[in-house]
């Protein structure tokens, strides 16, 4: 199983797609500071009793807490999930479209360790993709508190934080988890990256709007979005004090979703797409 | 020759069956894709598995190699069913299945890494030893997307020699290979043998496998028609081509022999589907009704027209 795994980050790490994606990752990140740094509204901080008086967006991203932080709602949201699903639908469709599928199997100890081997790497290179994301906002946070020449406070650095912020990204990629695996399951069903691409995000896109459209329901209909990804997703982000999820509609807050109950309908989801994505691997077979 | 041929057979019964498949039946729907296949391969045997495009061969070396699970029947291979044992059988096979696929992105070298890192336990050195010897050293580091499709063929080959396996499927192999590739990888294959590895070649091109093999089994719609050593298959084809004076009269004498299979006009030259022994009897027998033969020789076949004359007299029984 270690040498798929071994093979599978291999493959990714040699691929520019994999730093394409990364890329627009950074990008994206260094984009949305930018223009909220550009346009900061002022706030006031209160750190060892000193209050300090900096625009709001400068005072999160000049400190470790600011920086987790924004990086968890942006990659809890939309841009974290279509990222994944990139990903992990390329490096299984990838081998549906060259046809790798059939040499590669052959060097492979078995399906399942397999299929086994591709999750893992696959979420090994979101959470890599994940941590460089929080490093590149820390750097941005440093960036423009050197440039704005703001105070430097480390104030946040404790173990205590450390804890919770390690808490927050465990969370996050948590919530991204259901919609890669369904990507993944769509992949391999398709046997296309297209189609784990269009049905993961598709799919989660839609079950927002059903969940927006079912919330204004009434009786047993407007109980089904408590079993849906959306809601539950937005209730684990709401944890980390962060937006995130692909919700537009639909809140936390509705009384039967609790964090156990949304992080336990994460939970089946992902054994459920992971289940059938299995299924389907290990029973079909492979032709020309 | 016939002395020969028994020692040949004999040979043959006493080497070890490396690979046995039993009762190996694929069905996708409704279509019968392989029909209750039954094989021995032997040790140190390259052997030949014919038949016309679709006949079932990639279906059955994709059974044998775990990619198509059969409908019906097993596998065996190295004494082990494959059902059970699919990773030790798989460490000591290569195999190469229909046309050549691998990472576009990677080169040619990086490719043969990655799935040396997949199988496990190889050393580095294999790598630029099995490149060497399908002569794509000097063209490791290039992609693979800028490979031609014989440089193609021939990694894929490099990486079905990459475990060092002691049975080799190559699944049309020469496909879009150049002449001067061709050649090379037809030389390829008996020096593999040579190894002491066992080969399994899958073509439909007739020549390639005559040159090569040892035994040969024909498949057609998913059936064997035909699984016999290269010399007892092409005897099946020779003919008796005799020269008389009166060609008619002797074509209808001939024609009212019961024992005599077939015989046709050519050329002027009579064509007696004939084993090479009845030759002194047939020479007789023609005497005897005044016919006398001016000329009379074995008229050789080859694999090709073995392989119509199977195909097609199966079809005709068919249609019959």
């Amino acid at each position: 199983m270690a040498r798929l795994i071994k093979a599978e980050i291999y493959k990714l790490s040699k691929r520019s797609m994999t730093y394409i994606l990364l890329l627009i990752l950074i990008g994206l990140f260094a984009l949305i500071l930018s223009i909220t740094e550009a346009n900061p509204s002022i706030m006031t901080t209160e750190t060892n009793g000193i209050n300090t008086t900096v625009p709001a967006v400068a005072a999160n991203i000049q400190f470790l807490q600011g920086a987790i932080t924004s990086t968890i709602a942006m990659l809890g949201g939309f841009i974290g999930v279509v990222l994944a699903v990139v990903l992990v639908a390329n490096g299984m469709g990838s081998e549906y479209g060259w046809n790798t599928i059939r040499p590669y199997l052959l060097c492979s100890e078995s399906r399942s360790k397999m299929f086994a081997s591709k999750l893992i790497a696959d979420a090994i290179f979101v959470v890599a993709g994940m941590i460089i994301g929080v490093i590149t906002v820390i750097l941005l946070g440093v960036l423009f508190t050197a440039i704005r020449g703001y105070s430097w406070n480390l104030g946040a650095s404790t173990l205590s934080f450390t804890g919770s912020q390690l808490l927050d990204f465990t969370r996050t990629f948590y919530v991204i988890l259901p919609y890669a695996l369904l990507a993944f399951l769509f992949t391999v069903l398709g046997r296309s990256t297209a189609a784990g691409i269009g049905f993961g995000i598709g799919a989660s896109v839609l079950e927002t709007i059903i969940t927006g459209l079912l919330s204004s329901a009434h009786g047993w209909l407007a109980k089904i979005p408590d079993y849906l990804l959306s809601i539950n997703v937005s209730k684990i982000t709401s944890l980390s004090g962060a937006s995130g999820g692909v919700t537009v509609y639909g809140g936390p807050n509705t009384p039967m979703v609790t964090s156990l109950h949304s992080f336990v309908v994460i939970a089946v989801y992902c054994v459920v797409f992971t289940a059938i994505a299995y299924t389907i691997f290990q029973r079909r077979d492979v032709t020309g | 020759m016939a002395a020969q041929n028994d020692k040949d057979q004999s040979s043959n019964i006493q080497k070890e069956v490396i690979l046995r498949t039993t009762g190996l039946t694929k069905k996708f729907g409704k279509r019968t894709a392989v029909n209750n296949l039954n094989l021995e391969i032997r040790k140190g045997e390259v052997f030949g598995f014919l038949g016309p495009n679709g006949s079932g061969k990639s279906t059955t070396v994709s059974m044998i190699v775990g990619l198509i699970k059969p409908t019906a029947g097993s596998v065996n291979a190295f004494g082990m069913d494959l059902k059970d044992n699919y990773w030790p059988i798989m460490r000591k096979l290569g195999a190469t299945i229909e046309s050549p696929a691998f990472y576009p992105y990677l080169s040619g070298r990086d490719n043969l890494e990655l799935f040396s890192i997949a199988i496990g336990g190889i050393p580095p050195a294999r790598i630029m030893e099995v490149l060497e010897r399908v002569n794509l050293a000097d063209r490791a580091k290039d992609k693979y997307r800028q490979y031609s499709l014989g440089m193609k063929q021939r990694l894929a080959i490099a990486a079905a020699l990459l475990r060092d396996p002691e049975l080799i499927i190559l699944d049309e192999p020469t496909n879009g290979l150049d002449p001067a590739g061709y050649k090379e990888v037809r030389d390829l294959i008996p020096s593999l043998a040579g190894e002491n590895r066992t080969i399994i070649l899958c073509s439909h091109l007739l020549h390639e496998v005559e040159l090569v093999c040892d035994r040969v089994a024909i498949i057609k719609e998913g059936n064997i028609i035909a699984c016999e050593s290269m010399q007892v298959l092409l005897a099946k084809g020779q003919m008796l081509q005799i020269k008389v004076e009166n060609p008619q009269q002797a074509l209808a004498f001939l024609k009212s022999l019961a024992w005599i299979k077939n015989v046709t006009h050519d050329n002027g030259y009579l064509l007696v589907d004939a084993p090479k022994e009845d030759a002194e009897r047939i020479s007789k027998i023609l005497a005897e009704n005044n016919i006398f033969v001016s000329e009379l020789s074995v008229k050789s076949s080859d694999l090709e027209s073995v392989f119509l004359e199977l195909t097609v007299s199966e079809t005709n029984g068919k249609a019959n």
